[in-house]
């Protein structure tokens, strides 16, 4: 597939509006912190405190209201996490990881089977090799963790145990990966 | 579904038993609103407009200067760097700031980083009038 833009899109090369970042501010340390989903967390507990006892006062509610878009941009950090739990990366322990991504689902009214999808690399295809080799078919651990996940919030541990522990779960997963590359070549993806 | 049942239900008894509906649509209702509609326009965003095949070219990455974008970007769980989110989907979350220097636009038709997503969502608006999203619109007419 040629790599040309489409000719009926605008430019978007305003640099007024899409300022490139030199190479320097690409460089520069950036804010990484492993335990960034448990500092939203306590973030978002803090402000729930705050916003009880603003609430609770009965001062003026225009108090409550940087609180409350406060509390929302946090709940989207939450929501984020819970994108990156049915993936099974928002955290390193699998246990902690299904517990945060069931808790946050609930107050969500998401069940986590509601994102388990083909994987992102479908949605969004990539044709860069470096790119094909981190994309590619799904992992065991994903193939069973998928369905788990959802069986697991939904179901009995009965359920959450046949993907585990039964011998159909290669199977299956040679099946799904089928079942995908019939997806990626309808949809014109590419699938190695 | 039956643990949101049941937690949800015991929710609103609890709610209804102290009757503190209030403190229920101030802490919860009006955040989880807000919330619905920041996660809309992140997404849109992040994606409406872009019809590359590439990651670069398929979407929009924010890479902040200041520390209130880092800062976002870190409570986002680095969800701005969004085109690493695609480019490496086996990757955890915290390890995508460490992998910036691939946004570098390397093929025609990708785009660098935006500084903040008030520059991003300029570009969004100037794609409102012809909203594709995927590679699989390349070649197709455009909107009247």
């Amino acid at each position: 597939m040629p790599l040309t833009r489409n000719p009926h899109l605008r430019p978007l090369d305003l640099p007024a509006m899409n300022e490139i970042p030199t190479s320097e501010t690409m460089d520069e340390p950036h804010w990484v912190s492993r335990s960034a989903f448990q500092i939203v967390v306590f973030l978002f507990l803090f402000t729930q405190i705050a916003l009880f006892t603003v609430l609770k006062s009965g001062v003026s509610l225009w108090f409550a209201v940087p609180l409350v878009l406060l509390a929302s941009h946090l709940m989207h950090g939450a929501a984020v996490g819970f994108h990156e739990a049915t993936h099974g990366r928002l955290r390193p322990n699998r246990t902690f990881n299904e517990f945060d991504g069931v808790l946050i689902g609930t107050f969500s009214f998401l069940p986590p089977s509601a994102f388990i999808a083909p994987p992102i690399s479908l949605i969004m295809p990539i044709s860069r090799p470096s790119v094909m080799r981190n994309s590619g078919p799904l992992s065991f651990r994903e193939h069973r963790v998928g369905p788990a996940f959802s069986r697991r919030c939904s179901n009995s541990p009965s359920a959450f145990s046949t993907p585990l522990f039964s011998s159909s779960a290669l199977s299956s997963a040679k099946a799904h990966r089928f079942g995908i590359k019939k997806y990626a070549d309808a949809f014109g993806s590419k699938w190695p | 579904m039956a643990l949101i049942v049941v937690v949800w239900s015991g929710i609103i008894a609890a709610v209804s038993f102290w009757d503190v509906w209030p403190y229920l649509l101030w802490m919860y209702f009006a955040p989880a609103f807000i919330t619905g509609n920041l996660q809309s326009w992140r997404k849109y965003i992040e994606h409406v407009g872009m019809t590359g095949h590439t990651a670069n070219s398929a979407t929009r990455s924010i890479v902040a200067k200041g520390w209130l974008g880092r800062l976002v970007s870190l409570t986002l769980l680095h969800e701005p760097y969004h085109g690493l989110h695609h480019l490496h989907v086996g990757v955890s979350h915290a390890e995508l700031p460490g992998l910036v220097s691939d946004l570098r636009p390397l093929t025609p038709g990708e785009r660098h980083p935006f500084p903040s997503y008030r520059h991003a969502l300029m570009d969004l608006l100037r794609c409102l009038g012809d909203p594709r999203v995927g590679s699989q619109w390349r070649g197709s007419p455009s909107a009247p």
